[in-house]
């Protein structure tokens, strides 16, 4: 009897531990804790965000092209809190405006300087007044896939052909009073009009996208480039840095001879230190590297050279942005992105790869700007990549980044697949906290702040002004066949 | 009392207080078992919910069969993946192949999928090309992506407006008012009535 109970006990104590050990894991598993996380993020969105809430899901409606020619802005649906207006949806808008910039400067533009992404025989650069929404060209031919686009500390406007190989970066001086230029399809012989636009073949070439300048002139450069391009086991995009040979100690220039970019030298992005800077290759895109001297007569192949240099390669490279704060405090830092491969699982060449955020740290100013090569490495500064968000199912193919004044929050047009998903839905617009004090390099936390009802169409060249409370995004090659450009305000 | 005595009264004491934990811990032990299904089965049950929640979208394996293939750094034509059709129009017939090959692209600026490929195709189709509209007809009916049925809607819609193949694109538009997708349907119904205006 004794016996009959203690095993009768023991079985079921022993049921009792276990089922109480199997449900207490299953409190783990239903209780996500990042879902904890996610929901502290929504309740602190007006604090952490600026906006009252995110929004819930992606839109999935996608406008008529009659209905987005009757209300452009309402090709954007926005957090609460943010309002649409429309800065330009004028007929000659091209259709296809990527990366913008504000001038004379994001403290008080009065245009936004655009590049068209399209073929050589359309417009590649236009002029916009913020005021009006009239539309001007600057470059009306010539350029192939025109991206990035920006702003020199010297006052003169920087352009770039995502181009492969065949990419150019062009310098146009004077862009409010410079009109219809055409450059060569090819090469870099000389523009229509010289003493506003000229090529810049002291940058190199590959299929230009980020570009992030100090104030001294030197500039961080990516090249959109994905893996296996030409080849099975080829590498994707590098990062380069350029530092001018006379590096610009401020002011504007009047003459394009008198750009520091006529001449300089580059480097590539090496990642790996270890056993005298050897530890390089696939499998080590992460942590500290070297800059690796690259060399030869202007214009170099950046792509070929960041093959034989054993660059380390990104699933494409695409826009970046300076880290303000920290250039005020004398550091370098970049945050950029990865856009990866998000094609469906369902199609025989989906790769499930969502992208990534990056950035990476490039020690003080002076650091960065230095030149003291060693055995082919400019060992004057240490560059140091990490991500800082990782792409998902709902965040896929980061393109454009730009990081608001004021808040450092990372805003992140997505470019993903998601509109040709078999329940589609619209590429979004991503808001991303940076990392702070916690242990982790890895932002907190990101919301959804807009998304676009054009299933035909990305966000692209978002970026704030100097206030941070008003941020320009373009609706690329949306239905309407003409470019889009909305101002979003109402930041808190 | 003596010892025999207390040790029986003892021993019965310690029984009962055992038997009692024993109910009390099956008890708790069938609840705890059948209430969250912590039990294999339930196990999978939960991974299967998991499995329910919001995933990047899987296309039909028949939609997987269909897709064209490309292999890695090699361009690709302009094929339709396989959709079905609005209606059994006499009109839905293949491109010819020198028709499509003359839209490849770098799969580098397209993105590689097929179905970018496709789209970029439909926007950079000639209208004032012969079989420009049987194209855009075929991608309309028969493309599985509804963004590129959006896009060949709104290419149709302005190849209207120009003036060309205004009867055949109305005829298509209509068809494709019944789109099973409420977007491309939609779009076709604005088309069809701004080109009836």
């Amino acid at each position: 009897m004794k016996r009959i109970v203690a095993i009768a006990v023991s079985a079921a104590l022993t049921v009792t531990a276990s089922a109480m050990a199997t449900d207490f894991g299953r409190h783990h598993r239903d209780h996500d804790f990042g879902e904890t996380v996610e929901k502290l993020a929504r309740i602190q969105a007006l604090e952490l965000f600026g906006v009252f809430a995110p929004l819930d899901e992606s839109s999935s409606l996608s406008l008529s092209a009659s209905a987005a020619d009757a209300n452009p802005a309402a090709l954007l649906t926005v957090a609460p809190g943010l309002r649409v207006k429309v800065v330009s949806a004028a007929a000659n808008l091209a259709p296809n405006i990527d990366q913008m910039a504000l001038w004379p400067d994001a403290l008080h533009p009065t245009h936004i300087i655009a590049c068209n992404e399209q073929g050589s025989g359309q417009v590649g650069v236009q002029r916009i007044e913020l005021e009006t929404g009239k539309a001007e060209n600057i470059i009306s031919s010539g350029l192939t896939s025109c991206d990035p686009t920006r702003v020199t500390p010297w006052g003169t406007i920087v352009v770039g052909e995502e181009n492969g190989v065949n990419g150019r970066m062009f310098e146009i001086l004077d862009p409010l009073n410079t009109t219809n230029v055409t450059v060569p399809a090819s090469g870099f012989g000389a523009s229509s009009d010289p003493a506003h636009v000229v090529g810049r073949p002291a940058l190199g070439q590959f299929s230009f996208e980020g570009v992030g300048i100090l104030p001294n002139g030197v500039v961080y450069l990516t090249d959109e480039n994905r893996p296996g391009t030409g080849g099975l086991g080829n590498p994707g995009g590098a990062l380069v840095k350029f530092i001018p040979t006379t590096l610009w100690s401020g002011g504007s220039i009047t003459s394009l001879d008198q750009s520091p970019w006529a001449s300089g030298s580059l480097y590539g992005m090496r990642i790996g230190r270890n056993s005298g800077n050897t530890d390089v290759g696939q499998g080590n895109q992460v942590g500290r590297g070297v800059w690796v001297e690259i060399t030869g007569a202007a214009p170099i192949n950046l792509r070929a050279a960041a093959s034989a240099s054993k660059l380390t390669s990104y699933y494409r490279p695409e826009d970046m942005s300076v880290d303000r704060e920290a250039l005020a405090d004398g550091d370098v830092r970049i945050c950029g992105t990865n856009t990866g491969q998000d094609i469906p699982d369902s199609t025989s060449n989906g790769d499930n790869n969502w992208g990534e955020v990056y950035c990476v740290t490039d020690g003080t100013a002076g650091q960065a700007s230095a030149i003291s090569v060693t055995n082919g490495i400019n060992t004057a500064s240490i560059p140091e990549y990490h991500p800082l968000a990782l792409g998902n199912p709902d965040f896929g193919m980061p393109d454009n980044i730009d990081i608001q004044p004021g808040t450092g929050n990372l805003l992140v047009n997505e470019d993903g697949e998601g509109p040709i998903y078999p329940s589609p839905r619209n590429n979004d617009i991503w808001d991303c906290l940076d990392d702070g004090d916690d242990t982790d390099t890895l932002s907190d936390a990101c919301i959804k702040v807009m998304t676009l009802n054009d299933l035909t169409a990305e966000s692209t060249g978002g970026l704030f002004d100097a206030s941070g409370k008003h941020y320009y995004v373009s609706v690329q090659h949306n239905i309407t066949g003409h470019g889009v450009i909305l101002d979003v305000s109402g930041w808190r | 009392m003596n010892a025999v005595h207390v040790n029986g009264r003892v021993g019965m004491r310690r029984n009962f207080v055992l038997l009692m934990l024993a109910c009390i811990g099956t008890f708790f032990g069938v609840i705890f078992y059948f209430r969250t299904g912590a039990v294999p089965g339930a196990i999978v049950d939960s991974q299967e919910n998991a499995m329910a929640r919001p995933q990047p979208a899987v296309a039909p394996q028949t939609n997987v069969q269909s897709m064209p293939r490309s292999a890695p750094g090699s361009n690709t034509r302009l094929p339709v993946a396989a959709r079905a059709p609005l209606d059994s129009n006499p009109l839905e017939t293949q491109a010819p192949p020198t028709a499509v090959e003359a839209y490849e692209q770098s799969a580098e600026s397209s993105g590689g999928g097929d179905a970018d490929v496709r789209a970029a195709a439909i926007r950079q189709l000639d209208f004032g090309a012969p079989e420009s509209f049987m194209i855009l007809e075929q991608v309309v009916r028969g493309d599985a992506v509804a963004r590129n049925r959006l896009l060949a809607v709104n290419s149709l819609r302005l190849m209207a407006l120009r003036g060309q193949n205004r009867e055949r694109v109305t005829a298509v538009l209509r068809a494709a008012i019944a789109d099973s997708d409420s977007n491309v349907a939609a779009s076709a119904r604005d088309a069809y009535e701004e080109i009836a205006q």
